[in-house]
């Protein structure tokens, strides 16, 4: 399966979804003029990822410094579809990546830890040396 | 008080109906659990998303304060820059057009400034100029005057509702303040301390046909005035 790539502007992510190392990243700010026409590549790609997916875990990383609301649904819609395919067997960890200065990212983080139920969901703080 | 009190009620009233079991046939229930079960995840999104939205908004909001502090305070005296005071002049201006109340204006200048950074330093004029610009904000204290950084070594005073006799106390206790300070000017020819010049310019009938640049103009030949004839003194005009 293509792995889908698609490079950081101004006001949207890099996203990194990798077929083979099974990483899926998206980083950087998230306010895409139409977030649902940014993001329709992602849900399509993940689908397709997940109908054909073995047991073998996923690991999700998830670097955002600032995302629009529209952007904070279409997260809410990935976890969602990340939930379905872990309960269908496929192991998946969610890395919520923000800066220790970032309180915004934490709190936001915390929000979205809430609305998850069964897949594990990290918040792994990094400063300027990781990055 | 929850926000989303009446959403709450609606998803427990379904699911009342479905334990009273009023459903007669058993696929009609199973759509409307699923149907219920979709709006509980909704709803559990909606709160969080409205969370995660007043949680952003709070964070752009807390730096648009930032920007508009920045964007209006001098970063090296903490006074209102020339931009604030362009602002607040022009506001005070208009209102003083409509009333007709005397405005005055105090052009306000640090004598040999120059020398004193030669003398001292560049760090200790900046350490000056923090002097200077605090004592001139202690010294105006009515709730509508203000004090902010013109440029370089030069502050200007603005004074709502002032008339000329009014102006020219607030320019001597100006000065006043600045020699309570008694910062060493070795540099200075007129004296061993730090001292200021000052254009006390005063309009006392403002109407439509005055320009506001007719005063900063004129406030600015008396600065002139005051440092061509010796400096450390104020020069007034009314007009």
């Amino acid at each position: 399966m293509e792995n889908l790539i698609i490079k950081a502007t101004k006001s949207s992510p890099s996203i990194c979804l990798d077929a083979q190392s099974r990483i899926l990243e998206i980083t950087g700010e998230s306010y895409p003029e139409n977030a649902a026409n940014f993001y329709a590549p992602v849900f399509a790609w993940i689908d397709r990822f997940f109908a054909q997916t073995n047991n073998t875990p996923v690991t999700v990383n998830i670097t955002l410094h600032y995302f629009n609301s529209s952007s904070s649904k279409v997260l809410m819609d990935i976890f969602d579809r990340l939930e379905k395919a872990h309960a269908d067997g496929t192991p998946i960890i969610v890395n919520w990546r923000y800066h220790e200065e970032n309180d915004t990212a934490v709190e936001c983080g915390e929000e979205f830890k809430e609305e998850i139920e069964c897949i594990a969901f990290n918040m792994v703080e990094f400063n300027d040396e990781d990055s | 008080m929850d926000l989303f009190k009446q959403e709450y009620e609606i998803i427990r009233k379904g699911e009342a109906l479905l334990e009273e079991e009023i459903f007669s046939d058993e696929v009609g229930a199973k759509h409307y659990r699923a149907l219920l079960r979709h709006y509980r995840k909704l709803f559990s999104q909606l709160r969080h998303l409205v969370k995660i939205s007043d949680i952003q908004q709070n964070d752009l909001n807390h730096l648009n304060k930032q920007l508009v502090r920045l964007s209006q305070f001098d970063p090296l005296t903490g006074i209102p820059n020339r931009r604030r005071f362009e602002e607040e002049l022009n506001r005070e201006w208009r209102r003083h057009q409509r009333l007709g109340t005397p405005f005055s204006l105090i052009m306000i200048d640090i004598d040999h400034f120059k020398q004193y950074n030669d003398t001292y330093g560049h760090s200790a004029g900046d350490d000056c100029l923090r002097k200077v610009a605090q004592a001139l904000s202690v010294a105006v204290n009515r709730p509508a005057d203000f004090v902010a950084r013109y440029g370089g070594e030069e502050f200007v005073c603005v004074l709502p509702q002032t008339d000329g006799q009014g102006a020219v106390a607030v320019g001597q206790r100006l000065c006043d303040m600045v020699s309570l300070l008694a910062i060493p000017h070795a540099g200075s020819s007129i004296g061993k301390y730090v001292s200021i010049s000052l254009g006390v310019a005063t309009l006392a009938c403002p109407t439509a046909d005055h320009a506001i640049q007719d005063i900063i103009t004129a406030a600015d030949a008396c600065l002139y005035n005051a440092k061509e004839s010796g400096r450390n003194r104020l020069d007034s005009v009314s007009l």
